[in-house]
């Protein structure tokens, strides 16, 4: 085989699953209960990695008191952290099956013994959610070791897992997905993996802007809320390979933190019904105004009313009992960094700041059908790596239905047909970095790029400041894209993280200069209306031949089966 | 006058204190010399029987006293909102 | 100041701090059996080595820019 020529290592397999994190673990353990060979590659170790490597306290959006389909319409109405207006967003069909497969996905789970519910043998359901019928429900799980308990769910079920491996490129023919390329970060060897199907579950992006907390000139990966290995990877490959992603406009925001370790970073306060106070240094409760909107604390700034800081001090004693316990699920290091500064939530106020642009999520992300197959034939996606199927619970749902049903498709199209030359030409562009004299270091390149998604794009968008924003990224890209250089296979990882936050941030430029309206979240100062002509589309790119492609989409309706059914089961 | 610089300390961020549940977590894991992940596996579920979880009565007497709150704080901002805005045109943005 | 610290009197050596860091921060020393600090920039203080350290001796620190 000239495969075993070109590669160090050749794999081959059925069910190709790109990250092992909650979405891609339980996908593996299902397709493996399937008797699919399945492997996860994952770029570090999948007892710790992603988005829930050291806990999480909350799962879910449950429809409860009220029916799917009236979930599912009240979900599309619901305003997701400001980022939404009017219209969708997303597929309404991926809703339904979020919602419909919901409490099966809770089951499975528990079968594959994943801790749902508490020692007493109950679910417990955070009870605030739980006051009004509605689609917010979320159960309240201990998932601080949840992810040594995937791995050993996998691993039981014989699925082959390699860590310190980062897919480089997806291998393609002719439309369907092939396998792909990938390198070990540690000891550089080049592999190429034969694949029948392929899942991307590798979450989303937060380096293309700049950390929530601020950083010195060193520590530049400190990102609030989500891991920083997190760099697109299961974007860019995805786009490259051909496949539309979705929604590249539409990121996410949310305030700026101070003393971030100090407080665990889950939901708490919002999903136990007592949401945190805000003052300003005054100890003044101000209208949310001032701390909600861009406009609004640009003002208080002006008449001095800024700083504003949240707080827990209101608690009762047991509720901060309840926050410990949120500490412990979520990030166990929290209680000694807060101990470290003396900083105590039931005296302390911590401060935030302006919204900013966060990171790539929710409704961005590859564009899946409710089976959650992406343009390319035999390529998946789920969990935050998919548009619009965020969250645990999100990618627990999507990892299971991908993982019962993806043996059909593998039954029916066989063996894979690889094209070496593509696999030279990947092994090319994989390894050329380590040949790079006297280059850019990644972390300089990545922070130009994140300076220009914050500086020149950011969440009041202009004409002007992107064309500016495209001009300077065309600029490093001419200028740098090559010359990113590698001394060793970790920094390998490193410049192929930045050239796949490269590639996202050019989409994520070009989406919103395209997109001429203000929607909810999406905001154009020199647009400021909302354009009904935008009213159930979607921003849709890929790469075609070397070239990136745009085209708006149309958003489909719940689809009359669906409707149909539940109507059947009433 | 100007203000000493002194009267500005906060003396909260001088103050030790401790984590209940996390003083729990790292005596035990010393005692076993396991580590704190380990130790808080141990120690949680006992905890957890110390917080009135599922005590429904409890948990939506909490609720309603904050959300009155969060009410009565919505109807003030209102007030000062509309008053700001005939005063001067707001960009909502 | 280092943000990750290993107290090296204690460490057995078992390889789980350079086995699961999610940043790849540590190298591992095959003649001293014991891990290295090689990438100290690039961690971002998630706690899991010294969570998971079964003799509790790495010590994590916010550098001052996060204070």
């Amino acid at each position: 085989m000239a495969l075993d020529k070109i590669a160090d290592k050749v794999i081959d397999t059925d069910l190709l699953v790109v990250g092992g994190g909650t979405g891609g673990c339980p996908m593996a353990a299902k397709a493996a209960e399937q008797g699919l060979k399945v492997t996860i590659v994952e770029k570090s170790n999948t007892k710790r990695s992603g988005n829930v490597g050291h806990g999480i306290d909350t799962y879910g959006i449950f429809a409860h008191g009220i029916s799917v389909i009236d979930a599912v319409r009240l979900w599309q109405k619901k305003d997701m952290q400001g980022v939404n207006g009017p219209g969708r967003w997303v597929n309404s069909n991926i809703d339904y099956v979020l919602f419909k497969q919901g409490f099966w996905a809770l089951d499975e789970l528990e079968r594959l013994g994943v801790p749902m519910k508490w020692d007493n043998g109950k679910y417990y359901w955070t009870p605030h959610l739980l006051r009004a019928p509605g689609v917010k429900a979320g159960l309240r799980v201990h998932w601080q070791n949840v992810k040594p308990i995937m791995t050993k769910m996998v691993k039981d079920r014989g699925v082959e897992i390699l860590n310190r491996v980062m897919v480089l490129d997806l291998l393609t023919k002719n439309n369907r997905v092939t396998g792909a390329t990938a390198v070990n970060t540690r000891t550089g060897e080049f592999i190429v993996i034969k694949a029948k199907a392929v899942a991307l579950a590798a979450g989303f992006l937060c380096r293309c802007f700049e950390p929530e907390t601020p950083t010195s000139y060193k520590y530049k990966f400190r990102y609030h809320y989500c891991p920083a290995s997190i760099s697109g990877d299961g974007f860019a490959i995805a786009y490259r390979a051909g496949a539309k992603l979705a929604n590249m406009d539409i990121n996410a925001w949310g305030f700026r933190i101070r003393d971030d370790a100090t407080i665990s970073f889950g939901n708490f306060p919002n999903n136990d019904g007592t949401p945190s106070k805000v003052f300003n240094w005054k100890g003044e409760e101000p209208p949310s105004y001032y701390y909600t909107k861009i406009a609004g604390y640009d003002e208080a700034e002006h008449i001095g009313m800024a700083p504003f800081y949240q707080s827990l001090n209101h608690l009762t004693d047991d509720y901060q009992k309840r926050l410990e316990l949120n500490y412990n699920d979520e990030w166990l290091l929290a209680f000694k960094t807060a101990e470290d500064r003396k900083f105590n939530p039931r005296t302390h106020w911590w401060e935030f700041g302006k919204n900013k642009p966060l990171q790539f999520m929710m409704p961005q992300g590859v564009a899946t059908d409710e089976h959650f197959r992406s343009s390319v034939d035999g390529l998946y996606a789920v969990g935050d790596n998919a548009a619009g199927v965020g969250g645990a619970y999100g990618a627990c749902i999507s990892g299971l239905v991908v993982g019962d049903t993806v043996s059909s498709y593998i039954s029916e199209h066989g063996e894979p047909d690889i094209d070496e030359a593509q696999v030279e030409s990947q092994k090319q562009k994989a390894l050329a970095p380590l040949a790079v004299e006297d280059g850019a270091e990644f972390m300089d390149v990545e922070c130009a790029i994140r300076y220009i998604c914050e500086r020149y794009v950011g969440n009041m968008r202009s004409e002007g400041m992107m064309r500016e924003g495209v001009r300077r990224l065309n600029t490093l890209r001419r200028e740098f894209a090559n010359k990113i250089e590698a001394k060793n296979p970790h920094y390998l990882m490193r410049a192929h993280e930045v050239r796949n936050i490269m590639d996202l941030a050019e989409l994520h430029i070009h989406a919103c200069l395209n997109r001429k309206e203000t929607r909810g979240g999406f905001v154009r100062v020199d647009y400021p209306e909302m354009d009904p002509a935008w009213n159930q589309k979607v921003t849709l790119q890929r790469m075609e031949n070397g070239k990136s492609v745009l085209e708006i989409g149309e958003m489909p309706d719940l689809k009359q089966e669906y409707i149909d059914a539940e109507e059947g089961e009433k | 006058m100007t203000e000493s610089m002194e009267n500005i300390v906060d003396q909260h961020y001088e103050e030790e204190f401790e984590f209940p549940l996390w003083k729990l977590i790292k005596q035990c894991a010393e005692e076993k010399d396991i580590s704190y992940s380990e130790a808080s596996e141990l120690v949680v579920p006992e905890y957890v029987k110390g917080i009135r979880y599922g005590d429904i009565e409890y948990e939506d007497a909490v609720i309603a006293a904050r959300e009155k709150e969060m009410a009565e704080k919505r109807a003030k901002d209102n007030i000062v909102m509309e008053e700001k805005q005939a005063g001067k045109q707001l960009k909502e943005v | 100041m280092a943000v990750v610290k290993i107290n090296y009197s204690n460490c057995i050596g078992c390889k789980k701090c350079y086995d699961l860091c999610p940043m790849d921060v540590f190298t591992w020393d095959e003649e001293e059996k014991r891990p290295v600090v090689s990438y100290e920039e690039e961690c971002w203080m998630c706690g899991i080595c010294w969570m998971d350290c079964p003799k509790r001796t790495i010590d994590i620190r916010l550098p001052a820019s996060n204070w």
